[in-house]
C-alpha cells in the first residue's frame, strides 16, 4: 500500500483559452496528513484540486492518487478514494432533497440499497444533520449547506477529503463548527485532509503542513508555523499571517529582544504566551 | 412551487401515494377535456374543491391560485365564441345596422371552455400543492419517464430558486446605483443586460454542477432508490376517482 496519498510531479495546466493556471507544481501529501494549500484569489488552488480528482487533465506532468496514476482507466477508482468538496455548496447539492444528494455518490459506486441507506445515515450523523434528510437544499442555511456538501462526499467513504475554500461565506460560529467537524473526521476516520483556502486564521486549525501557491507556482512549503513566520513569503503571496501572529510579531519588534518565540498561530497559543509573560513579569 | 408548506400538512391527499394521485388527476384532466356539458365540469370542479378542503388547503388561497391568470386568460380567449357561434340571440350590442349579437350557444361554449381550463388548472394545482416535489419526481421515475427528462425536471426545480434569488440580487444592485428616474428604453436595456448575465451565470453554474456530479462518479446515468408501496387507502382512492370520472363520461355519452 502506497504511503503517499497524492503526488504531483512537474504539473502544468493551461486552460483552453491559453491561460496558464499552474506551472511547475510539485506536491507530495502523505497518508493521514493534514495539508493546506494557501494562496490568494486566482492563485490556481481550485484548478490544482480539480487535478487531484481527475476532473482536469494536466497539460504536462503526472498526478498519482494513492499510488494510482490519474488517467482514464483509473478515473472512477480515484474519485471513490479522493472526495472533493466544492467551494459553492449550491454546485454540489443538485437534488430535490438532501437524502437524494447524499445517495448520489454511493449509488454511482454500485453499492446495495441497504449499504447506501446505512452510509447516508452515517454521513448525516457525522456532520450533525440528522433529521434534515427530506429537506430541499435551498431551505438549508449556508452553514448547513457546507456540512451537507461534506456529507455527500463522506457517504462515499473517501480516504482523502479535499475541501475547496470551506470557510467561504461562513459566519464565525459556523466556521468554528466546521473546523471542529473536519478535525473530528480526521481523527475518527484517519483520512488525509487537504484544504485549499486563503483564510489564514483557519489554516492553523485544520493543517499541519502548508503549500503556498501564488500565480500558479508553489513558492513555499513547510510547517504551518514556518510558513506564517516567513513574512516575506506572505507578502509576496498577497497574504498576511493570522492576526495573533501579527500582533505578537509587533510586540517582538517593539521590545529589544524576541520575547515571544515561536510566534503563536492561534488564540489558544496566544493565551498561553500571555499567561507565561504575566507570570515572568 | 412556492407553496411547499401545504405538502407537509396532515391532510387527506398528502397521505396518498404520489403515483396514485398523478393517475387520478390525469383522469380528472382527461374527463374535463372530454366533457361536453357544464354540469359535468361543475361536478368535477366540486370534487376538486372537496379534495382540497380534505387536504387542509385554505379555500381562499386555492381560489386565488387557480382563478387568477390562466382561467381569466382562457375567458378572454373564449370571448369571440360569444359572438361567432350561430344560435338563439341572448343580447344585441350595437346600434341600428351596426350590431353584433351574443348567442345562448356562444355563451354556453365560452363557459364550457373556461370551466374546462379551470378544472385542469385546479387539478394540477392540487396535485402540486399536496405533493412534495421530490415525490413527484419519484412518481415520474416509477412511470418510466425518460431518465434525462426526470433528471432535468429535478435539477430545474432545485436551481430555479437560486436563479430567482440571483436575478433579484442583480435587480437590487442595479436599483442601488440608479440615481434618477429612468426612461423605458433604459430600463429595457438594463433588464436585457441582467437577463444575458443570468444566462451566462446559469451556463457556468451548469458546468460546475456537472463537474461536482462527475467528481462523485456520475457516468451519464442518474441512479436513485425510492421504495414506495401503494396501501389499501391509495387503491380505494384511485379506484373511486377513476370510477367517478368513468361515471361522468358514461352519463354524458348515454344521455
Amino acid at each position: 500500500m502506497s504511503e503517499t496519498a497524492i503526488e504531483m510531479e512537474d504539473i502544468r495546466y493551461v486552460y483552453p483559452d491559453g491561460y496558464t493556471a499552474l506551472e511547475n507544481v510539485n506536491m507530495r501529501v502523505m497518508r493521514s496528513e493534514r495539508v493546506a494549500i494557501l494562496g490568494p484569489n486566482g492563485a490556481g488552488k481550485s484548478t490544482l484540486l480539480m487535478l487531484t480528482n481527475g476532473l482536469f487533465t494536466p497539460s504536462k506532468g503526472r498526478v498519482n492518487v494513492l499510488g494510482m496514476p490519474v488517467n482514464k482507466n483509473n478515473l472512477y477508482k480515484v474519485r471513490m478514494k479522493a472526495g472533493l468538496v466544492f467551494q459553492d455548496p449550491d454546485d454540489q447539492l443538485f437534488c430535490p432533497t438532501l437524502w437524494e444528494d447524499i445517495t448520489f455518490g454511493p449509488l454511482n459506486m454500485g453499492l446495495s440499497e441497504e449499504e447506501v441507506a446505512r452510509r447516508v445515515e452515517d454521513a448525516l450523523r457525522a456532520v450533525g444533520l440528522e433529521g434534515l434528510e427530506e429537506k430541499p437544499p435551498h431551505h438549508l442555511s449556508v452553514g448547513e449547506k457546507k456540512k451537507a456538501a461534506i456529507a455527500t462526499v463522506l457517504a462515499m467513504k473517501p480516504e482523502i477529503l479535499i475541501l475547496d475554500e470551506p470557510t467561504a461565506n461562513l459566519d464565525p460560529k459556523s466556521r468554528t463548527e466546521l473546523a471542529k467537524l473536519v478535525n473530528n473526521l480526521y481523527k475518527e476516520r484517519k483520512i488525509t485532509l487537504i484544504t485549499a483556502t486563503h483564510d489564514v486564521d483557519f489554516v492553523p486549525t485544520v493543517a499541519d503542513r502548508v503549500y503556498v501557491l501564488n500565480k500558479g507556482r508553489i513558492i513555499a512549503e513547510g510547517s504551518v508555523r514556518e510558513a506564517f513566520s516567513n513574512f516575506k513569503i506572505m507578502t509576496e503571496a498577497n497574504l498576511e499571517p493570522p492576526i495573533v501572529t501579527r500582533l505578537f510579531s509587533l510586540l517582538n519588534e517593539q521590545s529589544d529582544i524576541d520575547i515571544i518565540k515561536p510566534l503563536p498561530l492561534t488564540i489558544q497559543e496566544a493565551l498561553y504566551e500571555i499567561k507565561r509573560l504575566m507570570k515572568t513579569s | 412551487m412556492f407553496s411547499e408548506r401545504f405538502s407537509t400538512f396532515d391532510g387527506f391527499l398528502q397521505g396518498i401515494d404520489p403515483r396514485v394521485k398523478f393517475c387520478c388527476f390525469i383522469a380528472f384532466i382527461l374527463t374535463a377535456v372530454s366533457a361536453r356539458t357544464v354540469t359535468s365540469l361543475i361536478i368535477l370542479f366540486l370534487l376538486v374543491i372537496i379534495l382540497s378542503v380534505a387536504s387542509k388547503i385554505s379555500l381562499r388561497f386555492f381560489f386565488l391560485r387557480t382563478t387568477i391568470f390562466i382561467p381569466i386568460f382562457a375567458a378572454v380567449i373564449a370571448l369571440p365564441l360569444l359572438f361567432i357561434t350561430p344560435g338563439k340571440p341572448l343580447a344585441i350590442i350595437g346600434y341600428d345596422k351596426y350590431f353584433v349579437s351574443v348567442t345562448w350557444e356562444g355563451t354556453y361554449k365560452a363557459t364550457l371552455f373556461t370551466l374546462r381550463i379551470w378544472v385542469c388548472v385546479a387539478s394540477l394545482s392540487l396535485l402540486v400543492l399536496t405533493t412534495r416535489f421530490s415525490r413527484l419526481v419519484h412518481a415520474m421515475e416509477k412511470f418510466k419517464m425518460p431518465k434525462v427528462f426526470v433528471a432535468m425536471t429535478a435539477i430545474t426545480y432545485r436551481f430555479i430558486f437560486l436563479f430567482i434569488n440571483e436575478a433579484y440580487r442583480m435587480v437590487l444592485a442595479k436599483e442601488a446605483r440608479t440615481t434618477k428616474k429612468e426612461g423605458r428604453l433604459r430600463i429595457m436595456r438594463s433588464l436585457a443586460r441582467i437577463i444575458s448575465t443570468l444566462f451566462i451565470r446559469a451556463y457556468e453554474r451548469g458546468e460546475r454542477v456537472y463537474m461536482a456530479m462527475t467528481a462523485r462518479g456520475y457516468a451519464g446515468e442518474v441512479k436513485s432508490m425510492n421504495e414506495t408501496r401503494c396501501g389499501h387507502r391509495d387503491w380505494v382512492f384511485g379506484f373511486t376517482c377513476v370510477l367517478a370520472c368513468f361515471t361522468i363520461l358514461l352519463v354524458e355519452f348515454c344521455f
